[in-house]
């Protein structure tokens, strides 16, 4: 018999958002229908056409959603329902749409909506919902109604190249810092700043130097017994979160990805190795680069997830102790679906841990973990809502039965932990890193060994 | 005009001219789509990859492959079903090819009329089915215009005509009237309306495969 | 001043024992070359949270807690940013600047001297030879120094509160010239540019969330854009920029389109005299170099990482990356080199020879006019050439020890 989580509530659709409000107090219905209209006739192109032309209405993307299911099949969350709330409402009133319409279409294209893209594998078409939705939060955009704490992340992005108004100075501190603590594993561990010619390029997100710093320790102790020859940036494109790719600033979200890039040709290293996040995969391997011209990825990006296949695979980490207890495992969509990673992702766990359960469904059809998209970057005034929303998500992990869930992904980690502490799950989240620095034999790799 | 020459001209030469609007139709709207494509995102071109294309599409073909389609057998059973006889039906129907043995002096093989009426019963069943979706199901309720209710009356109504004509039940003539305007109707109206779909869903597919395989290294069903 | 002429270019080949510091420290950090090669350094690791800086195997008197970014000036003087007492300094040849601050990085170093962005007390500024900037900001970035010693950067003058987009969009960030403001309020400002002399500076800004101009001083261009990439003085004091309107990339000079064509990404500006150069994208995914929007031949698939001019300005060189590998092109034509790691290059004063490093299959190669040389070595530094364009010096090291050659280039090509 299925569980089903008690605490559930219905979405408040009336929360208040200050960006949201402060940027539909500056509208008048004249610069509304103008840049509606606009970013559909100059911005878009045959793809919507065929989208909007094609969908049949069927309403077979309704059963991908996550947030259809927890809330009980309310046919407002369906992904074609969302579009027709939001993306067609525009259409169909030629750009007129009043100020509450707006509101409401804020809402649903930005917390209502992962762009997870699991509904395109359920679509007959394959139709691309996600950036029809993502189309929306564009003309939020330019409208300048994006949820505040959103905005403000991306007005970080914008000022000073990370996404968590990380100052230069507190950026290096913080590496050097690690650095110095990590030496408690190895005496001569190093995290090589700016190292010229170094083979990989090792970014991570700026909650990392933010909140979490104790990953950028993990890391460099991985790295060093693993003797690889890597770097980290001192100057700004050292963070590869994007949270403007999703607030649809694709000038800035093209800026972002070209400081990255910019900095691994400046250190003309081989490879860019990024940690343990899904959103910023997605922006560096799939979105900025495009925005930019550069088709594919200029420099190689590897996931943490292939990186450390890589070393446990070549002997570079040797494990000592498999993790005992019994985990499960969250596919972060921008790395399974996003990149296919997810069979890596099992023989990971399978090299680190001793009982494993499958989370059901999984691979590329698993659920978002709801945090996604940007969703929890809209930040508090929507964390119920998001909790509610990911109702779904909270009942597929209890199901496990696990004690662990691995989630290599920082939107996921901090999503799955606010939903396994609003429904009461006694769970812990962890990272790949975490297990590998646990699990992990601490001495240094020697070449042909 | 008398109803014989009526007759005459929509078995004639209406039928040349719906099949030319057909055809000119589709080869135009794909013309155009492929170079508004060109002209708007010819970035889609530079992931498109056959193998994956092909992949997605045989994947999609394929019944109860996709996981969309074991989540939802029901109604995918009938969906192929009615989507396969849409075409096999008027196809190998006999007095649709002896027609066109009369005309044009070309035929194939057919499927015996007792046959012939159990399937077109079964299409009208799907076209029944697909409408009670629309009323009932919640989901598709809330999305569905009056437009999606002509779409299935007009894919409907050339097998309720032919069904009714076939009984010869009401008046023959008049049904029978209905039936080539209402087959006539449909023909033309694909290249112009959701009927494309069957055109352009391999399009879509094609690219969403070649994005989830070629660029993503993910499966996309 | 690099005075290349006085280099030593007679000996064939010096030595410095490298494998012996690994013995006589707990660890050395990267190895660091003199531009004449006379003198190589590492930061090394002389005991517990103790580092000293090691020049040709003697170390500096004073011993640091932490230290970082080390490098040689075109002087071939040796810097660091060294801290003691949790005071930060920078180290020239071994003697601290008396200025010390709460935190300094982003270390540049040119003809003219040294800079840095500096912290005091969670104030922001840049330090120039020793002398700070006498207002500090609430943050910096985007620093630049240019050849005449004048430090510029990007400056947030007023705080803000967590969240407040209101204030962020009327503009806190300003360009700040040697210290003094030199530019309105801006919701963003990036990529400064001096002119030659130092006495104007030219910056790409954000007028709001989603207009883009370009800034001159205290004004700006009236034209807005979509989007727009650093701008660039030319010799008649002229201001170019790629800008982006209607979803595609131009040229503009002083507000004005300069470039008929349009083009989906202009990037790498470079210009020289009359002449101007741009890394473009004219089909999606592919790059080339358009130089006074007339497109080169080549085309790559994945970036153009740098693109230059010789001084004169005969010579336009492009770092490239096609499929997997890294190439050059000059004046148009592909060397070849499928290198996995590629350095700028250098240019000889009589523009016939340009010698560059590469990196294959984890060896270092010198490049000599897209000849790869066939000895590989563990590491290459920059090479350079004579003045007389007959020499090379090629510095390298080799099995541990590292090696001072002069090679005669008729020998090499």
């Amino acid at each position: 018999m299925q569980e089903t989580s008690t605490k559930d509530s219905e979405t408040d659709t009336k929360v208040i958002d200050e960006g949201v409000e402060k940027g539909l107090k500056g509208l008048t219905p004249e610069k509304i229908e103008l840049v509606i209209n606009q970013v559909l006739k100059n911005e878009t192109g045959a793809r919507l056409k065929l989208y909007i032309d094609t969908c049949m209405r069927c309403s077979l993307c309704a059963d991908a959603c996550s947030f259809f299911l927890s809330n009980d099949r309310a046919p407002e969350f369906s992904p074609a329902g969302k579009v027709k709330q939001t993306l067609h409402e525009m259409i169909r009133l030629k750009g007129k749409v009043s100020k509450d319409t707006l509101r409401n279409i804020v809402r649903i294209a930005h917390t209502e909506c992962n762009v997870c893209k699991r509904c395109s594998m359920y679509c007959p078409f394959g139709i691309d919902i996600a950036y029809m939705i993502l189309l929306v939060r564009r003309i939020c955009h330019k409208l300048e109604i994006t949820p505040l704490y959103i905005q403000d992340t991306v007005n970080s992005h914008a000022a000073t190249m990370n996404q968590m108004w990380v100052k230069e100075d507190e950026w290096i501190d913080t590496l050097q810092w690690q650095e110095e603590d990590a030496r408690e594993e190895f005496e001569n561990l190093r995290i090589p700043l700016d190292k010229d010619g170094a083979d990989i390029m090792y970014s991570v997100i700026a909650p990392e130097p933010k909140f979490q710093a104790g990953l950028i320790y993990q890391s460099a102790v991985i790295h060093h017994a693993a003797d690889i020859n890597w770097t980290m940036p001192s100057f700004p494109g050292w963070d590869n979160s994007n949270m403007a790719m999703f607030t649809g600033d694709y000038e800035i979200s093209g800026r972002i990805a070209k400081a990255h890039y910019e900095a691994a040709t400046k250190l003309h290293v081989k490879k860019i190795v990024m940690g343990e996040c899904g959103h910023a995969f997605r922006s560096v391997f799939d979105v900025g680069n495009r925005w930019m011209g550069w088709a594919m990825p200029p420099v190689d990006v590897i996931h943490a997830i292939e990186f450390y296949h890589y070393l446990l695979t070549s002997g570079r980490i040797k494990i000592k102790d498999k993790f005992k207890e019994t985990v499960t495992l969250h596919d972060p969509c921008n790395i399974s679906r996003g990149r296919g990673l997810h069979d890596k992702a099992r023989e990971l766990v399978d090299m680190l841990c001793e009982s494993f359960i499958e989370m059901t469904p999984n691979k590329e059809h698993n659920y978002c973990c709801g945090a996604g998209g940007g969703a929890i970057n809209c930040g508090p005034p929507w964390k119920i809502n998001r909790m509610v929303n990911n109702r779904e998500k909270a009942d597929q992990i209890k199901r496990t039965g696990a004690k662990v869930l691995i989630a290599p992904c920082h939107n996921c980690h901090s999503g799955l932990e606010d939903i396994l502490h609003y429904y009461d799950q006694d769970m812990e989240v962890k990272f790949f890193g975490d297990l590998i620095f646990n699990a992990m034999d601490k001495t240094i790799y020697k070449g042909g060994e | 005009m008398n109803m014989h020459t009526f007759i005459d001209f929509i078995m004639g030469e209406m039928v040349i001219v719906s099949f030319v609007i057909f055809i000119a139709g589709t080869c135009g709207r794909l013309l155009w789509t492929f170079i508004h494509i060109n002209k708007t995102e010819n970035f889609i071109f530079s992931y498109l990859s056959f193998k994956y294309s092909l992949r997605s599409i045989l994947a999609w073909l394929t019944p109860f492959l996709p996981v969309s389609s074991r989540k939802k057998p029901f109604f995918y059973s009938i969906s192929y079903t009615f989507h396969i006889l849409l075409f096999i039906v008027p196809i190998f129907l006999l007095s649709h090819i002896t027609l066109f043995e009369e005309y044009l002096n070309w035929s194939w093989i057919s499927i015996n009329d007792t046959s012939a009426d159990i399937l077109t019963i079964i299409v009208i069943l799907c076209t029944l089915f697909f409408v009670t979706r629309r009323v009932v199901v919640k989901e598709v309720k809330y999305i569905t215009r009056t437009s999606d209710f002509v779409f299935i009356i007009i894919a409907s109504l050339p097998f309720i005509t032919g069904f009714l004509a076939y009984h010869q039940l009401f008046a023959y003539k008049i049904i029978m009237i209905a039936h080539v305007i209402s087959g006539e109707i449909m023909l033309i109206l694909i290249p112009f309306t959701r009927f494309f779909h069957m055109f352009i869903a391999p399009i879509i597919r094609a690219y969403t495969g070649s994005e989830f395989g070629n660029v993503r290294g993910a499966k996309d069903w | 001043m690099r005075d290349i002429e006085k280099w030593d270019w007679e000996t064939s080949e010096k030595e410095i024992l490298v494998n012996k510091w690994i013995n006589d420290y707990n660890w050395i950090e990267e190895i660091k070359v003199s531009q004449d090669g006379e003198n190589i350094a590492s930061i090394v690791s002389t005991g517990e949270a103790e580092f000293g800086i090691c020049v040709n195997g003697e170390l500096w008197d004073e011993s640091f807690e932490k230290a970082w970014s080390l490098q040689f000036t075109p002087s071939q003087k040796l810097v660091s940013l060294v801290s003691n007492d949790e005071e930060w300094a920078v180290c020239i040849d071994g003697n601290s600047w008396e200025s010390k601050f709460d935190y300094i990085w982003d270390l540049k170093v040119n003809s003219k001297g040294v800079g840095a962005s500096v912290q005091v007390d969670g104030k922001y500024g840049m330090v120039v030879n020793g002398i700070a900037w006498g207002d500090l900001f609430e943050n910096i970035s985007g620093t630049v120094l240019n050849e005449n010693g004048d430090s510029a950067a990007v400056v947030q003058v007023d705080p803000i509160s967590q969240a407040d987009i209101e204030r962020y969009n009327n503009g806190i960030y300003s360009v700040s010239v040697n210290g003094i403001l030199a530019s309105e309020k801006h919701t963003n400002i990036w990529d400064i540019s001096f002119n030659s002399t130092g006495s104007e500076v030219a910056y790409s800004i954000r007028k709001n969330r989603t207009d883009y101009s370009i800034g001159r001083n205290k004004s700006i261009w009236d034209n807005t854009f979509q989007c727009s990439w650093k701008p660039v003085f030319t010799n008649n004091n002229e201001v170019i920029a790629p800008v982006r309107k209607g979803g595609k990339w131009y040229l503009y000079k002083d507000d004005k389109q300069l470039w008929k064509n349009n083009y989906l990404q202009l990037l790498n500006l470079a210009v020289s005299g009359d002449n101007i150069s741009v890394a473009i994208s004219d089909s999606y995914g592919k790059w080339s170099v358009s130089e006074n929007d007339i497109k080169w031949d080549f085309r790559c698939d994945k970036i153009i990482s740098d693109l230059f001019y010789s001084d004169s300005g005969k010579t336009l060189i492009a770092l490239f990356k096609n499929n997997k590998y890294w190439d050059i092109a000059v004046n148009n034509k592909i060397w070849g080199l499928k290198a996995d790691k590629l350095w700028k290059p250098h240019i000889s004063d009589n523009e016939e020879i340009i010698t560059t490093r590469m990196e294959k299959d984890g060896k270092y190669y010198l490049v000599v006019n897209g000849n790869v040389h066939n000895e590989g070595f563990e590491m290459i530094f920059e090479p350079e050439i004579s003045s007389d364009s007959s020499k090379i010096l090629l510095k390298v090291l080799d099995m541990g020890v590292y090696k001072r050659k002069i090679l005669p280039l008729d020998q090499l090509l």
